[in-house]
C-alpha cells in the first residue's frame, strides 16, 4: 500500500460522508417533492447544496471504482465504512448534536473492524498457488493438455 | 401516496444515506420520480395487515440487498478487468481508463443493479420503517459482499476479514438505525 492508495482510499470515505450530508441538508432546504409538482425535482438539483452533493458523491464513485481496480471488495467496504463514523462525529462535534450510548457503541465497533483489516494485505494474490492447492494430477493435467494442444 | 412521499423524504433527510440509493439519485433523479409515481397505492401499515406488511418489508430488503451485492460484486469484476486505473492513467491517459470502464459490460450491469437496489429501496420505503430498513439493509449488505466476494470474486476472506465485516454489519446496524 502506497501513501497514494491510502488518499484515495481516504477520499472515497470523505467524499461520501459530505456528499451524503450536502445532500440531505439541501433536500431539507428544498422540502416536499410533490407529484403534481415535478418540477420541484429540477428546483431541488438548482439548489447549490444539492449540487455540490452530487459532485461530492461522482467524485466519490469515481474514487470507490479506482480503490476496487486495485483492492479487494472485502477490503474496500469495510475501509470505507469509516464514513459512518465521521458522520456521527460531524454530528456531535460540528453540529452538537446528541450521540446516543449504543451509536458510540457502533462507532467503536466500525473503528474496531476498520483496524482488523488494516493489518491484512489488500489484494488477494490470484497469480500465485497456495502451496497446499498444488497439487500432482492437476500439474499431470495442464502438461497433457499443453502436449495435445502442439 | 402521500404517505410514501412523506416516507421517502424522511428518509433521504435522515443520515447516513445508503450508497446505492445515492448513485440512484445521480444515476436517473427523473426516472426515479417516474417511477415513484407509477407505485399503486400502497395500504397503510396502521391497518389490519401487520404481519403482511412486515413480511412484504423483508422481502423488499431481501431485493436490496441481493441488488446490492450484485452491483457490488460485478463493479468490482469490471474495475479488475480494467486494471490498476493509476497505472492506465499514467500509461494511457485518462480518456483511455474512462472509455474503458464505460465500455465494460460488467461496469453497466453493475449500475443497473444498483439502480435496481435504489428502487426495491423505494418499495421497502413504502411498506416499512425508515429505522427498520436502512439499518437492516446496510448491515446485511456487507455481509452478502463477504460472502459473494469469496463465492464470485474468489478474494481471499481469511478470519481477520470476516471479524472485520462482522464488526461493521454490528457498528453500521447500531449507527444507521
Amino acid at each position: 500500500m502506497t501513501f497514494r492508495k491510502y488518499l484515495v482510499l481516504a477520499g472515497v470515505t470523505v467524499f461520501a460522508a459530505a456528499g451524503d450530508s450536502m445532500l440531505s441538508h439541501g433536500m431539507k432546504q428544498t422540502g416536499n417533492i410533490s407529484l403534481n409538482h415535478l418540477q420541484g425535482v429540477i428546483f431541488a438539483v438548482l439548489n447549490p447544496w444539492v449540487a455540490i452533493g452530487i459532485l461530492l458523491l461522482l467524485a466519490f464513485f469515481a474514487t470507490y471504482m479506482t480503490a476496487l481496480s486495485w483492492a479487494d471488495l472485502t477490503y474496500v467496504l469495510p475501509a470505507t465504512s469509516l464514513g459512518y463514523v465521521l458522520l456521527a462525529l460531524v454530528a456531535r462535534f460540528v453540529l452538537h448534536e446528541h450521540v446516543s450510548p449504543l451509536r458510540w457503541l457502533g462507532i467503536a465497533l466500525i473503528t474496531g473492524g476498520v483496524g482488523f483489516i488494516a493489518g491484512g494485505p489488500e489484494l488477494t494474490k490470484h497469480g500465485q498457488r497456495e502451496p497446499d492447492a498444488v497439487e500432482a494430477p492437476q500439474v499431470i493435467g495442464t502438461a497433457v493438455s499443453r502436449g495435445a494442444g502442439s | 401516496m402521500k404517505r410514501f412521499l412523506s416516507r421517502l423524504r424522511r428518509f433521504i433527510t435522515a443520515d447516513p444515506f445508503p450508497r446505492a440509493c445515492a448513485l440512484g439519485c445521480i444515476l436517473s433523479p427523473l426516472r426515479g420520480y417516474g417511477a415513484v409515481a407509477n407505485i399503486p397505492q400502497q395500504h397503510s401499515a396502521s391497518g389490519s395487515s401487520l404481519h403482511v406488511s412486515l413480511l412484504y418489508t423483508w422481502s423488499a430488503i431481501l431485493a436490496i440487498v441481493f441488488a446490492s451485492v450484485v452491483g457490488d460484486v460485478l463493479l468490482a469484476r469490471a474495475m479488475k478487468q480494467v486494471g490498476d486505473v493509476g497505472a492506465l492513467w499514467r500509461r494511457a491517459g485518462l480518456g483511455v481508463v474512462i472509455g474503458r470502464t464505460l465500455g465494460n459490460p460488467n461496469f453497466l450491469f453493475g449500475v443497473t443493479a444498483m439502480a435496481v437496489a435504489f428502487f426495491s429501496l423505494l418499495f421497502a420505503l413504502s411498506w416499512g420503517d425508515v429505522s427498520l430498513v436502512a439499518p437492516a439493509a446496510a448491515s446485511l449488505t456487507f455481509i452478502g459482499n463477504a460472502v459473494a466476494a469469496k463465492i464470485f470474486l474468489h478474494e481471499k476472506v481469511d478470519r481477520r476479514r470476516w471479524i472485520a465485516a462482522g464488526l461493521v454489519a454490528a457498528g453500521v446496524a447500531l449507527l444507521a438505525g
